[in-house]
């Protein structure tokens, strides 16, 4: 299995990003926006949750 | 993914907000998200570039897949939690309880 360049430490800085997203509410309807991870700095915790893919089963 | 909704209020209650990444396009992933009847949380395209985001977190694999695994990121923006997994297993939701309770 090919190693990634680099992996992040526990205490570094998280790296921002602003995505395009569904709503707040995946497969609802509602109307999709973009999500930026600083939006939540000093308000919320966030759980980064990446996938492999749409349609896996877990 | 879908196995967070019977946790939602209980990343409710740490003040946590879930965020699911994925290279698929958005509209994609809203369609997943309906097969299942709907999630409470986002899920956000890193599709373009493709997988960057994933890169900067150093879950891109050489493959082009990425890594199943959860960031817990705390209110000061900063790393709290890195779980890594196999990619056919969810990341365990105890431990990330735990590492959003240690932020409270």
């Amino acid at each position: 299995m090919a190693r990634p360049i680099w992996k992040l430490a526990l205490g570094e800085e998280a790296p921002d990003f602003e995505l395009q997203a569904t709503g707040d509410v995946a497969g609802k309807g509602s109307p999709k926006k973009r999500i930026r991870l600083s939006d939540y700095r000093g308000k919320k915790n966030v759980v980064l949750a990446f996938f492999p893919a749409a349609f896996t089963p877990v | 993914m879908p196995s967070y909704e019977e946790d939602l209020s209980e990343f409710e209650r740490r003040n946590a907000q879930v965020l699911g990444i994925s290279t698929d396009l958005v509209h994609a992933q809203e369609a997943w998200a309906k097969s299942m009847g709907g999630l409470s949380y986002p899920l956000l395209a890193d599709s373009w570039p493709y997988g960057y985001t994933a890169a900067q977190y150093g879950i891109l694999r050489g493959d082009g897949l990425v890594e199943r695994s959860i960031f817990v990121v705390d209110k000061a923006g900063k790393i709290a939690y890195i779980d890594i997994h196999e990619i056919g297993q969810p990341p365990p939701t105890d431990k990330i309880m735990a590492a959003l309770d240690k932020l409270r």
